[in-house]
């Protein structure tokens, strides 16, 4: 189903093309892990579908009448999705992929699937201990009980065993909005250019934080930097000073103490909502600044033909609740590592010159 | 123009007909694709082969010492280097049946005994099974005689891998069809075993009693190997369908007194051990060949690794683990003459790590490391004998029962059965212990007879509560439940 249309009013200064769509996708495939007593891993699967709602939009704008010395246009445009998933395979209403650490469910889209950080324990008397057994909250059935310095996750079965029982839905990492904006503004010789892209409602999971800080844990374990399920690097060690972490001093913290080694409460976990942070942001991609000299001065004092100078700025600022390095550079399921690199920023002076 | 059209669609209709020609189909070089698969004669063969692997994988070093864990050391009375953080300490987690404590069970963590609880390998072999019957069937380069021996043959091995996990975890999920994904619950054993039993019983004469190929033999499934499978898996189900034991008990004496009647099987002096359990000897019945040559050697198969020293192995003058005297004074006791003991054991009752096993000693070099050469004994003929004279006994058929349980001691050297000094029942147990100690019988012969409820014969006993409610069962790992909500775990080891 498609609704879409074209408007342009006021004599072509405002311009707006919308569509509007509702997408279904029946006999996707999926890869069906089967029980092991059947002697197979998996299989092959056409019985989940998903609709896809959408919205896209596209606006032009001219704020000033258009003129000889002075020219002005906006633009904006972007797109709305929903994706529902409507059938998954086997008539299941809940899927987990990704290990575990992602959620379909029949009605809904793709979550997070994570532990509930409830904030760190201040003092170890603080950690709740189970009336019947008189042991205290542990992560799996071991010895790893809680302390102080660890996060105290949310027990949701009331077991005093925090383990994949306990996972709750987190957010979503499909981006709801996703968009780009622009503009020139041209007075006489003088022309900029501005263009960016725009992203909201997004849940990313600041894994560079957690790794950073993991690191501390364990200094002489190898790392997965670039986040493809394999250790390959010795870890290194980025300062954290500026990081809220539990001290004996500082036990209102936000985040577990780093250098609790030889426990296996995993409280600096990557699937922990303490790591779930907002991505939308609004990012200016590039800036132009450019002045193109007249063309008959050019032409009667040095015999030129064209001559431009202009300044560009890559990336100049990001507007973002984020508080890693870029909400940008996050993979498929909206993940940040330790290994990703940042966006620069860039100056460019320069200079055509045509003969 | 129109001269142009003509041609090129001529051009076109015949470069559509000759491409239909065969150098597409291009067969690659280095693998073996299902569609070139199941062609000949000898892709049967190796299929067929390959499904002994399956199994026989899951009993090998890279896996868990599973045969000489459950089969005897769950039996109790190991001592040793059994302490905390020492390398027995998961086998005495064993042998005091203790197998939820997971922690103690994994140390050291090579010998894997957390794993046996993975059901897995063992369906991925049932499975293999499955589909290369489903394959047989439809193989037109065999004659229906070359039909019936394979699949006898196969329909043997994925028996036995039933036979093997019903006596260890109890109710098992069903397969029989190639390619079924769907997830299935439990099935009674009882259940299982009588469709087993029915299933070999229709096939059990399409194989010879001893193969034309005499280094297949006890390797490779024959008449005998389906037979006292046949008669295992009776006296199995006698111990819990207790309604139809009868029956049972006469199916098995059958099977046991054919292997026996067919002459094709002796017992071999007691004195030539080590050619006995290097196997394919006329005493073998079915066992998996082990073989330095062949590349395919374990560690873990049986209990020389840990009940040897030198001289045997280069191991210093102390053995890890040994059979306690209170172990060995039940099994054999010390006032009566018996060569087995004398043979396969260095200091039977002494009760110290100076102990030493010595039923499976083929090793491969014993200036270096442990690598034994002795075959994974399955089925011997002496517990073809003694199984049948159980079966006999049971059926109060007492002349038969100890002409057989005699064979056994005669070839032991020990004193022939007494009437009246002796319970034969009892006799015919204690024989099967002293005769089989080491080859991952002893557990089984105490559940299935019930007599791991008797303090004063099993050292690692269960009360009546605890075996109803499933303590003779090994646990199940948890992930079987994944993609499968059919599937309830052993009760009795979930906390």
């Amino acid at each position: 189903m498609n609704l879409g249309g074209d408007f342009y009013l006021f004599a072509n200064r405002v311009g707006l093309t919308f569509n509007v769509y509702e997408k279904n996708v029946d006999d996707l495939i999926y890869e069906t892990p089967l029980a092991d007593a059947t002697g197979f891993q998996k299989t092959f699967t056409n019985d989940a579908a998903l609709t896809n709602r959408g919205l896209e939009i596209s606006l032009t704008f001219r704020p000033a009448k258009p003129g000889k010395d002075f020219n002005w246009n906006v633009y904006m445009n972007g797109s709305a999705i929903k994706q529902i998933v409507r059938r998954l395979p086997g008539e299941a209403l809940v899927w987990f992929s990704d290990g575990r650490s992602v959620v379909s469910r029949v009605g809904g889209g793709q979550n997070n699937y994570l532990h509930i950080s409830q904030g760190v324990f201040g003092e170890s008397g603080d950690v709740p201990v189970d009336p019947v057994t008189g042991l205290a909250l542990r992560n799996g059935y071991s010895t790893s009980y809680f302390q102080a310095g660890d996060m105290y996750f949310k027990d949701v079965d009331g077991n005093y065993v925090i383990d994949d029982n306990d996972l709750q839905v987190g957010g979503s990492f499909e981006p709801i909005f996703t968009g780009g904006f622009g503009g020139t503004v041209m007075y006489k010789n003088f022309n900029l250019t501005i263009s960016g892209a725009m992203l909201f409602d997004r849940t990313l999971r600041n894994n560079a934080l957690s790794q950073r800080l993991q690191n501390y844990q364990d200094p002489l374990a190898l790392r997965d930097a670039d986040g493809d399920g394999t250790p390959d690097i010795p870890a290194t060690y980025v300062d954290i000073s500026d990081v809220d972490y539990y001290t004996l001093d500082r036990t209102n913290a936000r985040y577990p103490n780093p250098f609790l080694v030889n426990t296996g409460t995993q409280s600096l976990r990557d699937a922990q909502t303490l790591f779930e942070e907002d991505g939308s942001y609004i990012k200016f991609n590039t800036a132009i600044l450019g002045y193109n000299f007249n063309k008959d001065w050019l032409d009667r004092n040095f015999k030129l033909r064209n001559a431009r100078l202009y300044f560009t700025i890559k990336n100049p600022f990001l507007i973002s609740r984020y508080s890693g390095p870029n909400p940008e550079t996050v993979n498929s399921l909206g993940r940040d590592y330790l290994g990703n690199y940042p966006n620069t920023r860039a100056y460019t002076i320069g200079a055509n010159i045509e003969f | 123009m129109m001269r142009l059209y003509y041609t090129l669609i001529l051009l076109f209709a015949v470069l559509a007909v000759t491409s239909c020609k065969k150098f597409l189909d291009v067969a690659p070089a280095d693998r073996t694709g299902s569609s070139s698969f199941w062609q000949t004669r000898e892709d049967v063969e190796s299929a067929v082969i390959n499904c002994y692997g399956f199994v026989f994988e899951k009993f090998n070093d890279f896996n868990s010492p599973v045969i000489p864990a459950v089969g005897d050391m769950r039996c109790g009375g190991i001592g040793g280097v059994v302490g905390a953080g020492q390398l027995g300490l998961g086998f005495k987690t064993i042998s005091n049946n203790d197998l939820s404590n997971t922690t103690d069970l994994n140390v050291p963590e090579r010998y894997n005994l957390v794993d046996i609880d993975d059901w897995a390998p063992y369906f991925e072999s049932i499975a293999n099974c499955n589909i290369t019957l489903s394959e047989i069937e439809k193989m037109e380069a065999l004659t229906d005689d070359e039909k019936n021996r394979y699949e006898a043959e196969v329909k043997f091995v994925r028996a036995f891998t039933y036979f093997y996990i019903c006596r260890l975890y109890g109710d098992v999920p069903f397969y029989t069809e190639p390619y079924d994904k769907t997830p299935r619950p439990r099935t009674s054993f009882v259940t299982i075993f009588n469709t087993l039993i029915a299933e070999l019983d229709a096939v059990k004469d399409d194989l010879p009693w001893t193969p034309s190929n005499t280094s297949d033999l006890g390797v490779r499934a024959n008449r005998a190997s389906i037979y006292t499978l046949i008669a295992h898996l009776n006296m199995w189900v006698a111990g819990f369908d207790k309604a139809n034991q009868n029956k049972y008990w006469q199916d098995a004496a059958q099977k046991c007194l054919a292997v026996k009647n067919s002459g094709e099987f002796e017992l071999l002096p007691l004195e030539e051990t080590k050619r006995i359990f290097k196997g394919k000897t006329k005493e073998s019945i079915f066992e998996f060949e082990l073989n330095r040559n062949y590349g395919n050697t374990s560690r873990y198969v049986n209990l020389g690794q840990w009940m040897t020293h030198s001289p045997i192995v280069n191991y210093g003058a102390n053995s890890d683990l040994f059979f306690s005297r209170e172990l060995m004074e039940r099994i054999y006791p010390p006032d009566k003459p018996d060569k087995r003991r004398d043979i396969w054991f260095y200091l039977p009752y002494v009760n110290n790590q100076t102990f030493m096993f010595l039923k499976q000693i083929n090793v491969a070099d014993p200036a270096g490391d442990w690598i034994f050469e002795d075959n994974l004994m399955i089925f011997r003929y002496a517990d073809v004998l003694l199984l049948g004279a159980e079966a006999f006994a049971n059926l109060n058929n007492n002349t038969e029962a100890i002409s057989m349980l005699n064979m056994v001691r005669e070839r032991a050297g020990a004193n022939l059965f007494a009437a009246g000094a002796e319970n034969l029942s009892d006799a015919i147990f204690w024989e099967r212990q002293k005769e089989l100690i080491g080859e991952g019988h002893r557990w089984y012969d105490f559940v299935r007879t019930g007599r791991v409820l008797d303090p004063n014969q099993a050292l690692t006993y269960l009360t009546q509560e605890e075996f109803d409610r499933g303590a003779w069962t090994w646990p199940i790992d948890a992930k079987a439940r994944i993609n499968n909500p059919e599937i309830v775990l052993n009760l009795y080891w979930v906390r």
